[in-house]
């Protein structure tokens, strides 16, 4: 991979800010706060720049300037509406685009969330006991499938039983309840294990930036083989 | 009792976290300074993804949609350039674009670092690719799942545009792409909730096939719609990236990760059983 200066450049930056951070594994100190300062403040000014080329101009400035399509006025006075809750006099007129923005959100989400997230989960739970199609399976994969497609039935009704409040939890309902909290622990366990997994990878990520990314900056600044 | 000397529990029971801190960076550093990197088990879930890739007809069109920022940058951004590299060796043709404000500028750079890949052999470039002709990049696209149901609807109103301002109406690429469902396949390489937007908004609304991919945090919240087949594939975290490198012979970060996180994971495994055994022996002396 050849560099150029300037990424060399911006990668010794990157390795700096990144040390400042890792630096608070230590205790917290003057480098951590300049970098976390630091951090905030650019993220602020680059969102702002990539919300005006990438939001405002195409959407808002380019459509009502240069191709005069004066419908986009409509959703350009509900968005300055939203700003009205600055101002105590006139927040009020801030319900108006909100009362839209979450009707038509509710509108759109709610079937199709419960469409995707329920009723299919809920299909596929219910009504798939035994693995319909077995091609090229061994009888002992095939079994294994059934005993999972099995262990999730009896884990969604011991899970339902364990948070069905309604109804006392002693004898039948008690021990499903029970069986109900190994399965939470177990997903709970799964999560927490995939979690690790996901912040040592980000570490991961880091050293490798470290160790491989930063040698390669070096040679370009200082043996001048980039661009 | 200031002079008591300590055993050895009550060492390990005040143990500054520091040293586990310096421990778990010295298990990271020194497999990733020596670059030892281990074969990995290929899950069904990933090979999935693979294999709906090495079945589809040349010159068919993939959307890869890349969900992330620089945050999960190494979780899925090997993702991303296994998934395009095998693309452009199946001479497929991709369609790319985020939702996510700081995930533009890491597909441009995913695209540049593919374009970049240079034969050893030949020293020539490995993938002779075009922008219009072969890919698309739309950059960040505003709306969120809007956009979803909008492409379902018609691609081109979408996005009218790539990400440099370029008119996508008369690109070679789209040549009878016109909705969701006239692409092969559809992956969503996602650090937030976005997959579960597509499924609900794209999949069960128009029914294409798609995969996906997720930063480890995720992968459990995901594995009941891989179950259900509204996906068909999924890639958790590094684990599921370094699957995929190996699958389609391109070894990167992700793979050369393995060993490191290999050893953290038996690092903290072997935490958790001292840490078990002292609290029962504690328990036990009834202190």
């Amino acid at each position: 991979m050849v560099l150029t200066i300037a990424q060399s450049i911006g990668i010794f930056i990157g390795a700096a800010l990144t040390l400042m951070m890792f630096s608070f594994l230590y205790k917290d100190n003057f480098f951590y706060k300049f970098g976390e300062h630091l951090y905030v403040g650019i993220s602020v000014g680059y969102m702002l720049n990539l919300m005006w080329w990438n939001v405002l101009l195409p959407e808002f400035y380019n459509p009502l300037f240069r191709q005069h399509d004066f419908v986009i006025i409509i959703p350009m006075i509900l968005g300055l509406l939203m700003l009205a809750r600055f101002i105590r006099q006139v927040g009020w007129l801030s319900r108006t685009p909100m009362a839209f923005t979450i009707g038509s959100s509710a509108g759109l989400a709610i079937p199709a969330i419960l469409s995707a997230n329920i009723m299919e989960q809920l299909h596929s739970t219910i009504t798939v006991l035994w693995v319909q199609d077995t091609t090229g399976m061994s009888t002992g994969e095939v079994a294994l499938a059934n005993f999972g497609l099995w262990v999730i039935f009896i884990a969604v009704i011991a899970v339902l039983f364990y948070f069905y409040f309604s109804i006392e939890h002693k004898g039948v309902v008690g021990q499903l309840g029970n069986i109900g909290i190994w399965f939470i622990m177990i997903a709970f366990g799964a999560s927490f294990g995939y979690t690790v997994m996901a912040r040592v990878s980000l570490f991961i990520g880091r050293v490798q930036f470290l160790l491989q990314d930063v040698p390669l900056a070096w040679n370009t600044l200082v043996g001048g083989a980039g661009p | 009792m200031m002079n008591e000397k300590k055993n050895w529990m009550d060492v390990a029971q005040q143990l500054d976290r520091r040293w586990i801190f310096i421990l778990v960076a010295l298990s990271v550093i020194i497999p990733v300074a020596i670059g030892v990197s281990l074969p990995v088990d290929t899950s069904p879930a990933v090979k999935s993804i693979y294999d709906t890739i090495e079945g589809l007809p040349e010159g068919s069109v993939v959307m890869i949609v890349c969900d992330y920022d620089p945050a999960s940058e190494a979780e899925l951004y090997p993702m991303t350039l296994a998934l395009y590299r095998h693309c452009f060796d199946r001479k497929l043709k991709i369609l790319s674009w985020t939702m996510w404000p700081n995930g533009a500028a890491l597909i441009g750079r995913a695209f540049d670092d593919v374009e970049a890949d240079i034969d050893p052999e030949t020293n020539l470039p490995i993938y002779d690719i075009e922008s219009g002709v072969d890919y698309i990049n739309y950059g960040y696209k505003v709306g969120g799942a809007y956009n979803i149901i909008q492409a379902g609807i018609n691609l081109q109103n979408t996005f009218p545009s790539d990400f440099r301002g370029n008119s996508t109406n008369n690109m070679p690429i789209m040549e009878g792409i016109d909705t969701l469902t006239d692409l092969a396949y559809v992956i969503d390489l996602a650090a937030g909730s976005t997959i579960d937007w597509w499924v609900a908004y794209g999949v069960q609304r128009y029914h294409f096939l798609m995969g996906a991919g997720c930063t480890a945090v995720s992968a459990t919240q995901y594995y009941p719609f891989l179950n259900t087949g509204q996906i068909n594939g999924l890639m958790g975290g590094l684990k599921g990236a370094a699957e995929y490198e190996q699958l389609s012979g391109h070894p990167g970060k992700a793979l050369a990760g393995m060993t490191a996180q290999s050893s953290v994971h038996v690092l903290i495994i072997f935490f958790v059983v001292i840490s078990n055994i002292l609290f029962f022996i504690t328990k036990k002396r009834g202190r």
